[in-house]
């Protein structure tokens, strides 16, 4: 109690003395308290003047961390953009690289042949100027388009109709589902009757081949009807981000679909969160060539970091000619074994 | 005429956010992408049984998006091409280990394998490297015991000795896993402020896969992607004996601000493009067919007795018959209908694919993957050998679902950190 009264006081002489110098409000409208655990007082919070958007983290976590994403990222492209026009960006950084047309190892002989070309400058500095190599038509004819989609009717396994596949079809590249779709014949399915329903590409426009290079479509992230799947409604509140217990999108462990949004906001509903404009820059564009050399004598790495690995004392190493074999082989085993060991630490 | 391709690292799944992105990039950069290619993790689960083969903690198994493509509720909007990482429906990829179409506009290119799209030659290795099993057979077979399950998507020397047969160039190559010394090759401090504890099996050589490095070095291919490690890493290879050069990029998994797609440009003929059985490649699989190891026991390439020459004329002719259009998608297993729960026992989650079956028929071997030699018992076999190792399996076993990681990279990595 002692103790409380005497925080109270504390705290008070501090406010006070922060008023004083005039910067208080400045302090914690730029967050200069901002970390409620250690700054705030426990036992009266009313008292303290605790501006209410810092308390919006509590209820609602990622209203900081969208927004600073948002910040982070380009300006936000309405999806109404157009698609008609496949023309090149400009985009001075897009990597580019000319295949190696016909496989002559001979060609290998005239050195890097692939250059990072602006998009707008396609096809420069090519040697081999645009290969011929076969005779391109449209993807895989075995391809339909969604419309000539038959489902097979039945649930066992066996030689099933193949779906999607219809002799000299013509593919072209789908841009979202069109709706409407023939019914599925999953028995019982909620698919049953319903084809493509609730595609989240649902597509307004046409799906023609893009290489055409006409036609608009709208929004492909329109959602409609989408028959309880985890991704229904805009998915636009930041509070849904994480998927916790409150969300409405929290569906880890449900059956439908797994938790496919991450637990949060989809990439359908929010494609611009997972966008980077990175995505379409040349990621190799500060770097230099490095002679290959795949099994080093020794690994390598810069002396900077080199130097930093020194200061951790080696564990003693007992000499081998004191061992029995034995212990040697213990110890070339237990060797290996910790190596894979760490090795197979760092991946997925 | 230029090609855009789009390179996604782990897909986990997560297909219909990933197809939503690229969609958008699409618009916000007013460009068309003609392909994507995916560098493992698919988890192509096209039901509940495929799960039983996923190595995922059981927490994680979760059907994700795959099945809407498999079942046909959704199609993929780009050509997709995926290799096979260490999440993974392995009955699935097992079926196609020769390739084969996964779902409709869907690839899986083999354990090993190249395929054309247009004119661009793509080649990929599946699985992830682990000495302990490298020179082993594909053992495993359904139902997989809890260590087959980890073991199956380990590559195996005889998938790489295929691959280092290809004389003509490749120009994209797909690995999960890293090569093995790629980091000296990029930013690597970068590298280690990202991922600070890369760094011991950086030090020690020990990060990334030797064969995949010996593929680099041999195949030379113009980009190397990669995926496995949850980050983005650049690095621009110079080969010394043509001074030809590759360019590597190791990219993420499908989250909200991560780095996990990049879109390339490569020069090619006018499309639209299709994809196209690789001569070469399917010369390589007839040679190497008959040594097809299906025992613990390595190849025995001593019994290898076709020449490359005499396997290349008869793709040749084959292929000038038929055309080179890969066989057609069919699906083998039931789909997933999420009102109706599958049954334990009701159906057993390996086929014959009638894919695998017509590669195998157009080439003329006998098809062997679901043989069961009397020598393979793979579990007992294997026992004292596993018990005898203290290799972690576990260790591959990161859960997936690292959502709270996003806001702390600077941090201890939570992926590595739940490794233990």
């Amino acid at each position: 109690m002692d103790e409380s009264e005497k925080r109270k006081e504390r705290l008070n002489a501090m406010r006070m003395e922060a008023s004083q110098s005039g910067d208080y409000n400045e302090a914690v409208g730029y967050g200069g308290l901002t970390n409620p655990l250690t700054d705030v007082p426990s036992g009266n919070v009313e008292s303290y003047a605790m501006p209410r958007p810092r308390f919006d983290y509590y209820t609602d976590p990622m209203a900081a961390f969208s927004a600073n994403k948002r910040s982070n990222n380009q300006p936000h492209v309405s999806p109404q953009v157009s698609q008609q026009c496949y023309t090149r960006a400009t985009n001075p950084q897009s990597p580019i690289c000319t295949p190696r047309g016909n496989y002559s190892v001979d060609q290998r002989s005239q050195g890097v042949h692939h250059t990072f070309n602006p998009l707008g400058n396609p096809g420069q500095n090519s040697p081999f100027g645009i290969p011929q190599r076969g005779s391109p038509s449209a993807w895989n004819n075995s391809f339909d388009t969604p419309k000539n989609y038959l489902p097979p009717n039945s649930s066992m396994g066996g030689n099933f109709a193949s779906p999607g596949i219809q002799r000299g079809g013509r593919p072209g590249f789908h841009y979202g589902q069109g709706s409407g779709q023939p019914g599925s014949g999953y028995g019982g399915s909620p698919y049953q009757g319903s084809g493509y329903r609730g595609n989240p590409y649902q597509d307004s426009g046409h799906r023609g081949s893009p290489s055409q290079g006409s036609g608009h479509r709208g929004s492909p992230y329109q959602h409609s009807g989408n028959r309880g799947s985890p991704y229904q409604g805009s998915g636009q509140g930041r509070s849904q981000w994480r998927g916790n217990s409150s969300s409405p999108f929290s569906f880890r462990g449900g059956r439908r679909g797994g938790r496919g949004s991450h637990g949060g906001t989809s990439g359908e509903s929010r494609p611009d969160l997972y966008y980077s404009k990175s995505m379409v820059e040349d990621p190799w564009k500060e770097l230099k060539p490095v002679i290959w050399k795949a099994f080093p004598e020794k690994p390598w790495l810069p002396h900077s970091i080199s130097a930093k690995k020194a200061k951790f004392p080696d564990a003693p190493v007992k000499s081998i000619s004191q061992q029995s074999l034995a212990e040697c082989l213990a110890a070339s085993f237990n060797e290996a074994a910790s190596s894979e060991a760490a090795t197979d630490g760092s991946g997925t | 005429m230029q090609m855009r391709i789009a390179v996604e690292g782990c897909m986990h799944g997560d297909l219909d956010n990933v197809y939503a992105t690229l969609l958008h990039l699409q618009e916000v950069q007013n460009i068309k992408i003609d392909l994507l290619l995916c560098c493992g993790d698919f988890q192509a689960v096209r039901n509940e049984k495929d799960l039983e083969s996923l190595n995922v903690p059981p927490k994680f198994r979760s059907m994700n998006s795959f099945w809407k493509y498999y079942s046909g509720e959704k199609v993929a909007p780009f050509p997709t091409i995926f290799i096979g990482g260490n999440h993974e429906a392995s009955n699935y990829l097992w079926e196609l280990y020769y390739g084969g179409w996964a779902a409709p506009q869907i690839y899986f290119l083999g354990f090993a394998g190249v395929i054309k799209f247009g004119n661009i030659r793509i080649g990929g290795l599946s699985g992830i490297y682990k000495s302990h099993h490298y020179n082993m057979g594909h053992y495993e077979k359904l139902p997989y015991s809890e260590q087959d399950i980890r073991s199956i998507y380990h590559v195996r020397e005889y998938d790489v000795h295929k691959l280092l047969q290809i004389e003509e160039p490749i120009d994209i190559f797909l690995s999960h896993d890293w090569p093995v010394g790629i980091t000296a090759c990029g930013d690597l401090k970068a590298l280690l402020r990202q991922k600070p504890f890369f760094e011991q099996e950086i030090q020690e050589g020990t990060l990334g896969s030797k064969p995949a490095a010996e593929l680099l070095g041999k195949l030379r291919p113009s980009y190397w992607f990669s995926a496995h490690l949850h980050c983005k890493f650049a690095a621009l290879v110079q080969h010394e004996k043509d001074g030809h050069s590759t360019k590597f990029l190791a990219l993420d998994k499908c989250l909200p601000g991560r780095n996990f797609l990049q879109v390339i440009e490569i020069e090619s003929g006018p499309g639209p493009h299709e994809l196209q059985l690789d001569e070469e490649w399917l010369a390589i699989t007839r040679k190497y067919n008959a040594v097809f190891p299906l025992t613990i026991k390595n190849a025995n390439y001593n019994s290898v007795h076709l020449g490359t020459e005499q396997c290349l004329q008869f793709v040749r002719n084959k292929l000038q018959t038929r055309g080179s259009k890969p066989f057609e998608f069919v699906q083998t297993a039931p789909c997933y209908k999420p009102s109706q729960p599958v049954a334990d026992g009701v159906f057993h989650g390996f086929y014959k694919n009638p894919q695998t079956e017509a590669l195998l028929q157009f080439l003329e071997l006998e098809y062997l993957l679901n043989k069961m030699p009397e020598s393979r018992k793979p579990a007992a076999n294997l026992a004292p050998l596993i018990s005898g190792c203290s290799f972690d399996y576990l260790g591959e076993d990161i859960p997936i679902d690292d959502i709270d990681d996003t806001e702390d990279s600077k941090e201890v990595d939570p992926e590595y950190a739940q490794e233990g």
